[in-house]
This record gives structure tokens, C-alpha cells and sequence, in this order.
């Protein structure tokens, strides 16, 4: 059984990368911390079990929980600014591209966002965001390619508009 | 290079430069504890306490007290028509946007407060800002840990000609103030300031008004203004040894003994100055009229006074301005007070009644 300081070890090791998905998904500051804070809080209300198995999983899959049950609970709202500075060290272009993709990325319909997060910033496989999701692998799989064609629908328009 | 690597790239790139928030550990122990005692309790009272310590620890961020505010009490409203903000001082019950609801003492209705597009933005005891948008959940946009010294109380003003709101805390025996922009629940910071007062005067310093960017302040010594979009080097300007009630779309109103001319600084930008009839006038939205007591609303462009649409009640009339431009008007009538909402000053529809009490219909978001 792991102790007290070991949830606090827990908590300060990964609440940064935890906060960072979140935001990738949620696309807002308050929401991503509100769910973060909320899944550490249920994690340590049982920190005896849940830290006996995979507590990272437990605590992400409550996250995106969180975020995606919330947005089922609310009404879509607009997203709020990215709170990103500029990156300036890359080459011009690649700023450009960089930028494309994630305002693109930030057009996604939640729950391909959410795919898309886990899958290439979390680096789960398709059987772990099955389970964090709660659905099956096949449909991850499914959902990845469609979230895919969409990213690269969304570029195209976006590259046509730059170019008119 | 490939749309998956193009995407790792970006993920990694993009949120390694998101500004994370500190996790506050004590504060997710404390409603750790909370959701247990809620599930061997199993009672709605310790299920209030904890979803009010959830709502504490988003308010807080972890940093500012725990004020309880019960956000499964805060239904999510429309702001559209408005705020329509006002307070039942008999049954300590929240009017806003349509809907009533009782929030605790962290929204003191005797407090400023002002209305924003984005919602009720407020302090609690502690003089930390809080902002109560239309999903009911409040937030915290500013903490502050100390209380107000002396007699002074915090004030605050939403300027919607520039999405800027300013307030004036105290700590330390110097009163400051915070200008912002306001964007949805962030802040961006603008300018903090010294405000211009000293000694016993600034416990009677307030934010009398924000347009076009100026902020007003005035305290027993008068009333001065500061351009905060200069910059650090923005100076407090002398406006009159009075009090300037309310200043919107580039109309000071003033309560002075002596009219004196506006500073040269707000005439080379079409400012006018019109005269207060008290302390408590305020301008409707376009500044083209005062609101002071009565149903007759007097010009102050010199053209004719308007009349607004609600029935004659036996006391003065009490004004607020709504996020919408529209005036929100209370009088009282037998022993109730009725609160209504004037598109235009003609077309007013009633959104209330309560008992009258000794203090006076309260509206939120007033200013002060």
C-alpha cells in the first residue's frame, strides 16, 4: 500500500502532463484544472486501491471523464484563447504549420480530440484509450483515421483560405 | 513527414509552452475527505459540503480561502436580455438573469459589485475577486489573502467600451488599482497603480467609473482620472474637488458645490461634463441621460427629459444599468418592492417583487 507522501509524490510528478491534456482537450484553462484537480481528489479518496493497480490510468481516465461528461452536461461553449506563447525559435514555416494543426486539432469535435490527445500526446495504445474511453478498441481505431481525414480536411481548407 | 508525426510535433510543442497552475495537494485531501464522509454518511448535507468544497478548490485554484459557495445552488442562466441583477434582502435570495437562488455570505449584496457580459463580478470578505459567469460556477479571478484595512471597501467598475474592469483593493494601509481586460472568466493584467489619495482619504476611495479605458477614482479629496493604456507611466489627473458619480460614452457625471471645467486631457478627447443632481446619479448607456431618484430622466444635452414607463410608487426611485444598455428601475409600492427592466425607457417589463425592507431595493452589479 502506498502512503500519504506517496500520493503527494504522485500528484506533483504527474498533475503537469495530466493539466496539459486536459487542456488539449477541454481547450480551456478552468475546465482542465476543475478536472484535474477533481480526478486527483477521487484517486486519493481511495488511494489504497486505486494506487495498488495503474493510478495514472485511473486518474487520466477519470479526467477525460470529466471533460467529456461535462460537455454532454453543458452546452458547447466557445472555445476560450490558447493561453500559448509564440513558438519562435523553428523556422517561419514551420511556425505557420504548427499553428495550422492545432487551431486545426482544436476544431475537432471533442471526442476525436480526445482519441487524437491520448493517442499522440499520451502515446496510448489503441487498447488503453479503449479503456480510459470506455469503448471498444475497433472503434478507437475507427475514430483515429476519421479524426485524421477530418485534420487533414481542416488543413486543406485552411491552406486554400491562406492562399486566397 | 507524415499527418501523425505533424501532429505529435505539434502536441508536444504547443502544450509544453501551456502555462501550468501549481496542484494544490491539501486542497484535493480536503475534498478527498469530503467525498468520504459523503459516502459513509451518505447525506445531502455532507454531499452540499463536498460539492461546495470542489467548488472552493476550482474558485481558489488552491490559493484563496475556502469560500463555500454551493454551485448545485447557482442554476446556469441566460445573459442575454441582461443580468437583471437584484438582491431579496428579506429572504437573502439572488435575482439574476431570470433566475433566484440564495448564495452565501461570499456575495454580500452591501459590497460592490459590477455587471460584465461575462457575469456578476464581486469580491468576498477577503477582498478576493470573484466572478459569477452564466454556468452558475463560480470563479476566481483574482485572490487576495488580507482583508480591507480600516473603514475602506473595495470597489470595482466594468468599462464595455473596452472590456476593461479596474477595481481599488487595500493592503498595507495603500490602496491600489488593478486595471484589467476582461476576456471570459482570465484576466489580462492591464496596470496596477497607487490610487490617488492618502492618509484617512482612502478609506473612502472608490472606482466612481471606467470608459473608453480612463478610470475615475475619487475620495474626499475629489475625484481623479488615469489612463491606464499609457502605460507604467500613467499619472492620476485631477477632474473636480467633487464627486464624479458615473462617467459612460465620454459623459463625466459630477456632484460638485462648484462646477469647474473638465482637464484638457479628457476635452482633447470629446469628453463633456454634465452636473449630478446626487451622490447616487448614474448615466444611462449612451450618457445622454441622468438617473436620479425619479421617473423623469433629465438630458443632459440639454434636450427634454424622458419619462420612463413604470408606475409612480411612493418612494424615490432607485437605478441600475444593465450589461445590455437597458435601465433597471425599482420604487416600492404598499409594502413590496418592485424591480423592472426598460428597454429604451419606455418598454419596461417587471422582473420581481419583494418586501420592502429599511435598506432599500439592492441591485447587483451596480458598482457601488
Amino acid at each position: 500500500m502506498r502512503s500519504e507522501l506517496d500520493f503527494e509524490e504522485f500528484a506533483s510528478d504527474t498533475s503537469d502532463r495530466f493539466f496539459r491534456t486536459a487542456y488539449a482537450i477541454t481547450r480551456d484553462h478552468a475546465l482542465a484544472e476543475h478536472a484535474v484537480q477533481s480526478a486527483l481528489a477521487a484517486a486519493y479518496s481511495r488511494w489504497r486501491k486505486v494506487s495498488a493497480h495503474d493510478p495514472e490510468a485511473y486518474v487520466r481516465r477519470m479526467i477525460v471523464n470529466e471533460i467529456l461528461g461535462s460537455g454532454r452536461r453543458r452546452p458547447t461553449t466557445a472555445p476560450t484563447e490558447a493561453p500559448v506563447r509564440r513558438y519562435v525559435a523553428s523556422p517561419e514555416q514551420q511556425v505557420v504549420d504548427t499553428d495550422a494543426v492545432w487551431i486545426a486539432l482544436l476544431e475537432l469535435p471533442v471526442g476525436q480530440r480526445a482519441i487524437i490527445v491520448l493517442c499522440y500526446y499520451e502515446r496510448l495504445s489503441e487498447v488503453e484509450i479503449a479503456a480510459t474511453l470506455g469503448i471498444r478498441p475497433e472503434t478507437i481505431t475507427d475514430e483515429t483515421s476519421t479524426a485524421l481525414a477530418n485534420l487533414r480536411r481542416l488543413l486543406t481548407v485552411s491552406r486554400q483560405g491562406a492562399r486566397a | 513527414m507524415t499527418i501523425e508525426l505533424i501532429v505529435v510535433e505539434t502536441l508536444e510543442r504547443k502544450l509544453a509552452d501551456v502555462q501550468v497552475p501549481p496542484v494544490d495537494v491539501a486542497s484535493v485531501r480536503r475534498v478527498a475527505r469530503g467525498r468520504r464522509i459523503g459516502r459513509i454518511g451518505g447525506t445531502a448535507a455532507a454531499v452540499v459540503a463536498v460539492l461546495a468544497a470542489v467548488s472552493a478548490l476550482v474558485i481558489g485554484g488552491g490559493g484563496g480561502p475556502d469560500t463555500a459557495i454551493d454551485p448545485v445552488a447557482i442554476p446556469t442562466m441566460d445573459f442575454t436580455p441582461g443580468l437583471r441583477g437584484f438582491y431579496d434582502s428579506a429572504d437573502q435570495a439572488t435575482h439574476l438573469a431570470g433566475q433566484t437562488f440564495q448564495l452565501d455570505s461570499a456575495l454580500d449584496p452591501g459590497t460592490s459589485a459590477t455587471a460584465t457580459p461575462f457575469g456578476l463580478v464581486f469580491f468576498d470578505q477577503d477582498q478576493t475577486v470573484r466572478l459569477l459567469p452564466a454556468d452558475g460556477r463560480v470563479r476566481t479571478l483574482a485572490a487576495s489573502p488580507v482583508r480591507a484595512d480600516g473603514a475602506f471597501a473595495p470597489t470595482v467598475r466594468y468599462d464595455p467600451s473596452r472590456g476593461l474592469i479596474a477595481w481599488l483593493t487595500s493592503s498595507d494601509g495603500q490602496v491600489n488599482l488593478s486595471v484589467y481586460e476582461l476576456v471570459g472568466p482570465r484576466l489580462r493584467l492591464i496596470g496596477s497603480y497607487p490610487a490617488p489619495c492618502s492618509g484617512a482619504d482612502c478609506d473612502q476611495a472608490v472606482v466612481a467609473g471606467i470608459d473608453q479605458g480612463l478610470v475615475f477614482a475619487h475620495d474626499a479629496g475629489g475625484t481623479s482620472v488615469l489612463d491606464p493604456l499609457a502605460g507604467p507611466a500613467a499619472e492620476w489627473t485631477h477632474v473636480t474637488d467633487g464627486q464624479v458619480t458615473d462617467v459612460k460614452n465620454r459623459v463625466v457625471l459630477a456632484y460638485e458645490d462648484e462646477p469647474t471645467p473638465l482637464p484638457d486631457l479628457l476635452v482633447a478627447q470629446g469628453w463633456r461634463k454634465t452636473l449630478a443632481q446626487g451622490p447616487d446619479s448614474l448615466l444611462t448607456f449612451d450618457g445622454n441621460y441622468e438617473l436620479s431618484g425619479s421617473t423623469t430622466l433629465a438630458s443632459t444635452t440639454g434636450g427634454r427629459p424622458l419619462t420612463l414607463g413604470i408606475p409612480v410608487g411612493s418612494g424615490p426611485v432607485t437605478f441600475s444599468v444593465d450589461t445590455d444598455g437597458s435601465v433597471l428601475a425599482a420604487s416600492a409600492e404598499g409594502d413590496q418592492d418592485v424591480f423592472w427592466d426598460c428597454m429604451a425607457a419606455i418598454n419596461c417589463v417587471e422582473l420581481g417583487r419583494v418586501a420592502s425592507t429599511d435598506s432599500g431595493p439592492m441591485f447587483l452589479g451596480r458598482g457601488h
